[in-house]
């Protein structure tokens, strides 16, 4: 596999309301390439999340980030995502009054920069939402108004199975999951997962990397990573603590 | 104060109902509506339900009545909704399509035999005078100038009446649509629904852009006999050269039930009243309105829930979009009567601005005597939920057509209150037009 960087994050510093959050954050991403990002609650994953995204809210104070070359940080989000950004929320906002059908469609229409006659909208809506086992009505009802955690969860999957990113950006994902509905989102991943695209994975616990194998795991701290590694570091994270990353020694010497 | 007067005098009246044929009892309402237009004074922005208001459009303005002197040509029509292959089309039972000169009716055989009449008012004059002289006081023209300036000289109108008991699958249509520049037009609709009747209309005004200010000032009145149902929607779409004016009265008997809409989306300068009379027992009103508004454009809206009979029900729900520097008011009026015990009256009020630099403001009143209701109001201006439109174009979606979908999504609150279905899709086709203009 050639190693063409889809994501490369150089130094990034972040403020939220004039309070730092990332602290110098360096991360590259290669083409079809998994990479897990964990760490404590609190300690900025969400914030990377919304910055890569383009979110007003979070201040970029330094550093440089470039999605397949081309530096993006003076973006607009809707820019972005139609350059194959995407981002899976953690939190998705309800909308009520404005049903899945219709955001949907205008979301392919605006990605692909043309109009997709409703037939063929339909059929392709219909086919991903058999493969998320996502009930037919569901596409009627309002934007995460009302949904259950997993609905939630599957209705950001089938946006990213119907707009085929090629850098996805999934924000605890798992959290909230039963193990059925974890496997059907996984199962959603695993398929669009390829040569051409590059995930970043953020999660809490180490579950879902049963499902979604990740090729390089990171461990987020107070803004910064402090430590990478394949896929085994998120085992002994699972074994150990976020604090062993933290204070090796010290946590490594106690003993029972 | 407005130059235009001087065009409509009482020689000018007496040659406006001589040209259309009319029959003395007509002049004579006419007259007295003249009376008391002559008696009143014009509102002035020192008036508190005035002081919005700004007239500075009609002031200059040379309206004559000449235009609309005649009256229409009637033309019926058929049935105008078969396809070629004779498959039925129909989304309306009936169609009352009223242009300058015009009126053209088609009806679907279903309505031809349901003796409802469904006509401009010109032709009702002619043919159904015995009701038409036992209704059409329930404005009074003493009650203000504009009222009594339309009930002087209206030259545009309609009547419905829905005999006893009577309904049809389809809701009706009727459209106003004025080409010519420089005109004033007095529209008077009259609907009058008997007892246990039932029936959709959607009441639609609209016209070709011009360069010279046109007025509008228009009347509504509606009667509800015991347990009639109406479904009454007023959209006005003018262009943007119309300054509109329009006062609504609704007369509710016992167990009658109302759902109005009022649809405010053109004319540069809009003031509407909507007065809902509740007056038998049991009576219940749903009174919506859909407000967008971009450019200049100002919108005053007026509301009365009067209560006057016990065991009465109102639910307004006024929602208001404004882009631009488009400016809105709201004022609306609770007022329960001593004797309306037993009263549930609720208001609200929900205005989003989609710009910095639109504007709304939201007054409302409350007045009750009576001492065992159930009453709330609320009212809110806000701009768009800053997070709901970044979760729109993160995914690709561009600024404007996320600030649509949010648009129709605050809207659709309104019509899906609605339960009847029949003529949602005209009133969305109204919405969408505007929307992405
Ligand atoms: N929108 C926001 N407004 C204010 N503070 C925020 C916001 N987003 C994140 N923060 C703060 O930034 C820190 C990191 O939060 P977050 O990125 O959500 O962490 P994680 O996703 O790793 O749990 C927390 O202290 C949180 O309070
Ligand atoms: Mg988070």
């Amino acid at each position: 596999m050639s190693k063409e960087p889809i994501l490369k994050i150089e130094d990034l510093h972040v403020a939220v309301e004039g309070k730092e959050i990332l602290k110098g954050l360096n991360l590259t991403i290669n083409k079809g390439e998994v990479h897990a990002l964990m760490g404590p609650n609190g300690s900025g994953k969400s914030t990377l999340a919304y910055v890569l995204m383009g979110h007003p809210k979070y201040q970029v104070t330094s550093g440089r980030v470039w999605y397949k070359g081309e530096e993006i940080l003076a973006l607009k989000p809707n820019e972005r995502a139609k350059k194959g950004l995407f981002l899976a929320f953690q939190y998705p906002t309800p909308i009520p009054g404005v049903t899945v059908m219709n955001f949907l469609r205008a979301a392919l229409k605006a990605v692909q920069g043309k109009e997709i006659p409703a037939k063929d909208f339909l059929k392709l809506l219909k086919e991903k939402m058999k493969f998320l086992e996502i009930s037919d009505q569901f596409s009627n009802r309002y934007i995460n108004d009302g949904f259950s955690g997993g609905e939630k969860k599957r209705h950001e999957i089938l946006q990213m199975a119907i707009l085929e990113p090629e850098m996805a950006i999934l924000d605890e994902t798992d959290s909230g999951l039963d193990i059925d509905a974890l496997k059907t989102v996984a199962k959603g991943v695993n398929r669009l997962i390829g040569p051409n695209l590059g995930i970043l994975l953020i999660t809490h616990y180490q579950r879902m990397l049963n499902y979604i194998k990740p090729d390089f795991v990171h461990v987020l701290v107070d803004g910064k990573i402090v430590q990478s590694g394949g896929d085994k570091l998120a085992l002994k994270l699972e074994e150990l603590g976020y604090d062993w990353t933290v204070e090796k020694t010290e946590t490594l010497s106690v003993e029972k | 104060m407005f130059e235009f007067e001087k065009n409509f005098t009482k020689e000018k009246l007496e040659l406006l109902s001589k040209s259309r044929n009319e029959p003395q009892w007509v002049l004579e309402k006419r007259k007295k509506a003249f009376d008391a237009f002559q008696a009143l004074n014009w509102p002035t922005k020192q008036e508190e339900d005035w002081r919005r208001t700004d007239f500075s459009p009609l002031e200059k303005s040379n309206f004559d009545l000449n235009r609309f002197l005649n009256s229409s040509k009637f033309i019926t029509n058929g049935s105008a909704s078969l396809t070629t292959s004779g498959q039925p089309t129909a989304q309306f039972s009936a169609q009352l399509l009223q242009s300058d000169s015009e009126s053209i009716f088609s009806g679907e055989a279903e309505f031809k035999s349901s003796k409802i009449i469904f006509t401009d008012l010109d032709s009702a004059i002619k043919n159904h005078s015995e009701i038409l002289s036992k209704y059409s006081d329930l404005i009074n023209p003493n009650d203000g100038k504009f009222l009594a300036f339309n009930k002087a000289f209206w030259n545009k109108g309609m009547l419905l009446y829905v005999p006893k008991g009577v309904t049809v699958s389809l809701p009706l249509y009727h459209q106003l649509n004025l080409k010519s520049s420089g005109w004033g037009v007095f529209p008077y609709t009259i609907i009058i629904a008997e007892p246990n009747s039932k029936i959709i209309l959607v009441d639609d005004y609209t016209s070709q852009e011009q360069k010279d200010w046109a007025f509008s000032d228009a009347l509504t009145e509606i009667y509800l006999q015991r347990d009639a149902q109406l479904i009454y929607v007023n959209s006005q779409r003018w262009s943007g050269n119309v300054y509109h004016l329009l006062r609504q009265k609704a007369k509710l008997e016992a167990n009658a039930q109302l759902i109005t809409l009022t649809v405010n989306l053109g004319s540069q300068k809009s003031r509407s009243e909507i007065e809902t009379e509740l007056a038998g027992s049991g009576a219940s009103a749903y009174i919506f309105g859909l407000t967008i508004g971009n450019g200049q454009q100002t919108f005053e809206q007026h509301t009365l829930q009067d209560h006057k009979a016990p065991h009465t029900t109102s639910d307004l729900l006024f929602k208001t979009a404004l882009l631009d520097s488009a400016y809105a008011v709201y004022s609306g009026l609770i007022k329960v009567e001593k004797q309306a015990q037993k009263t549930d009256a609720y208001q609200a009020n929900r205005n989003l601005l989609l710009s910095d630099k639109a504007k709304a403001d939201t007054l409302p009143k409350l007045e009750i005597l009576a001492n065992d209701v159930r009453c709330t109001h609320g009212a809110t201006v806000g701009p768009i939920d800053p997070e709901q439109f970044f979760y729109l174009i993160s995914r690709g979606i561009e600024d404007k057509v996320a600030k649509q979908l949010l648009i129709e999504g605050f809207f659709d609150e309104v019509l899906g209150r609605i339960k009847e279905n029949g003529f949602k899709d005209k009133i969305k086709e109204f919405l969408e037009e505007k929307i992405v203009e």
